[in-house]
């Protein structure tokens, strides 16, 4: 399936010098960081920060005023086949059915690869449904399952799971966790939520004032389990964001 | 369009589907009878016997069929140039700032104007042939198909169109897959709106300047005091318009039945 689109596996990623100003207010400045093929990313840190700003010149939506994007060592200025974004809202066209949503886009024998696609996020037998007739969750299921039917290598993911009841969070992250090992894309993932970037990141980039102020590699082992070890990860990321807040309060 | 409607619990049971159908049909029984009874003066309103007579007489001559013809055609064929006209203009519009800017106060002037206002005028530019009929109808059946396009097509919600983008979607397979069928409820709106505005133009137009449709049936027995044939082709209108209606609302069903399906 990935032969599509390009090499199987990730992409290797690097931001250099990004600024992004909207009039007067500099959202991003001077960001920089790399990523490893097939690296998981997370980014964290309080509203307004830029991280969704981040996400929109990653995938060249938008263009940065200063610095560029290497993807494989590559200058990245338009759109590419080989990344994929998942949005907030699960954004499918209403007024397709579901396996019609997964192979938006696609080319050739988009049937059998929209199917297999729907089947990995376990929503094989929906294909015929309407979206509306779909839970949240599952509606976000197959936005997941239509960014991997283009089999990706750089998967970025806007919060996707911010909608969701605490439940399906957990599930979408376990899956999301899954297609990631599975696939061998490389994901950068906004989050708000810090146990949620660090059960699912290899590393965690906290965002303050548009710049990339610290970085932290998590080292445990998958799948993650929350034991002391994660709760000590997760209180010294939630203790940098206080600490922004502190400045604030 | 809500799919419920009301709030009334619905009717169910073997005769609720015949309930909608009492009323009319209550309604000609008392006609008849008072007819019957001499209560109604024939000559002011016929009995609905005497309307079936010439019902039949009609369309045993062929009168009838004639002035069908010609009255469906020249609705017809004016809908579709004026749908057309419509769809192309609120296409432009929404799709190109420019023309826009260029066209659309002109447009919102111009839709404020009955349409049947222009009927002397058009009178003295075509007479009474064909030509006057179709352009009014054109003229009605434009603006209801441009409103709601543009304004559909400026409703589809832009973050559809953001995703189609980064999925790969070209111009082209953009208005296929997005933009048209995110627009087609609010077109279809304009559809059934504009069906009825060409039907009355069409019975203004017959009844003050043809020599063939409905509406010039109508006005020749007027003429005859043939009450009869005048209430039959006010039944004839009634029966069309209902016909309009429902090929609109088939249209839906068909186009639109992604919203009808509730969340199981």
């Amino acid at each position: 399936m990935a032969g599509e689109t390009g090499a199987p596996g990730g992409a290797r990623v690097k931001a250099i010098g990004l600024a992004k100003s909207y009039g007067e207010a500099a959202v991003i400045r001077d960001l920089g960081f790399g990523l490893e093929a097939g690296g998981f990313a997370a980014v964290v840190g309080r509203s307004g920060c830029g991280k969704t700003t981040l996400l929109r010149l990653l995938s060249c939506l938008e263009a940065p005023d200063a610095g560029e994007i290497l993807v494989d060592g590559q200058r990245r200025v338009a759109l590419d086949p080989d990344t994929r974004i998942m949005f907030q809202e699960d954004r499918l066209l209403p007024w397709k059915t579901v396996l019609e949503n997964v192979g938006l886009g696609l080319a050739g024998d988009w049937r059998r690869v929209a199917l297999g696609a729907l089947g990995d996020v376990g929503l094989g037998l929906r294909g015929g449904d309407w979206p509306r007739q779909l839970s949240g969750g599952q509606r976000q299921r197959v936005a997941l399952a239509r960014a991997l039917a283009h089999s990706p290598r750089l998967l970025l993911l806007d919060e996707p799971m911010g909608a969701l009841d605490a439940l399906t969070r957990i599930e979408m992250q376990a899956l999301v966790g899954r297609v990631w090992a599975d696939r061998g894309f490389t994901a950068i993932l906004v989050t708000h939520d810090v146990a949620e970037a660090i059960t699912l990141a290899d590393r965690v980039i906290l965002l303050e004032k548009g710049r990339v102020s610290r970085e932290l590699a998590i080292d445990l082992p998958r799948p993650r389990r929350r034991d002391a070890h994660f709760a000590r990860l997760e209180a010294e990321v939630l203790g940098w964001i206080m600490s922004l807040y502190a400045g604030y309060i | 369009m809500s799919q419920g409607g009301g709030g009334h619990p619905s009717v169910r049971g073997p005769g609720g589907r015949l309930l909608p159908w009492l009323v009319p049909a209550l309604l000609i029984a008392l006609w008849q009878a008072a007819s019957a009874t001499g209560h109604i003066n024939p000559r002011i309103l016929p009995s609905p016997l005497e309307v079936l007579r010439a019902l039949a007489r009609l369309l045993m001559d062929g009168e009838l069929l004639r002035n069908l013809k010609a009255s469906c055609g020249r609705a017809g064929l004016g809908f579709l140039i004026g749908g057309g006209i419509g769809l192309a203009l609120g296409l432009a519009t929404a799709s190109w700032r420019l023309v826009e800017t260029l066209l659309d106060t002109t447009l919102q002037m111009v839709r404020t104007i009955p349409n049947l206002a222009l009927l002397p005028l058009v009178i003295i530019w075509f007479g009474i042939g064909e030509k006057a009929k179709i352009f009014l109808i054109v003229c009605g059946v434009t603006f209801p198909i441009y409103l709601n396009t543009f304004h559909g097509i400026r409703s589809v919600d832009p973050n559809l169109v953001g995703m189609a983008r980064v999925y790969g979607l070209g111009r082209l397979a953009l208005w296929r897959h997005v933009i048209l069928p995110g627009a087609l409820p609010s077109i279809l709106v304009g559809v059934r709106f504009s069906l009825g505005v060409m039907w009355m133009t069409l019975i203004v137009a017959e009844t003050i300047a043809a020599s063939s449709g409905l509406g010039y049936m109508a006005t020749n027995a007027r003429e005859m005091m043939r009450t009869d044939v005048i209430v039959l082709t006010i039944l004839l209108y009634a029966l069309l318009g209902k016909l309009a209606d429902v090929v609109a609302r088939a249209l839906e069903r068909r186009f639109l039945s992604w919203r009808a399906a509730g969340p199981g």
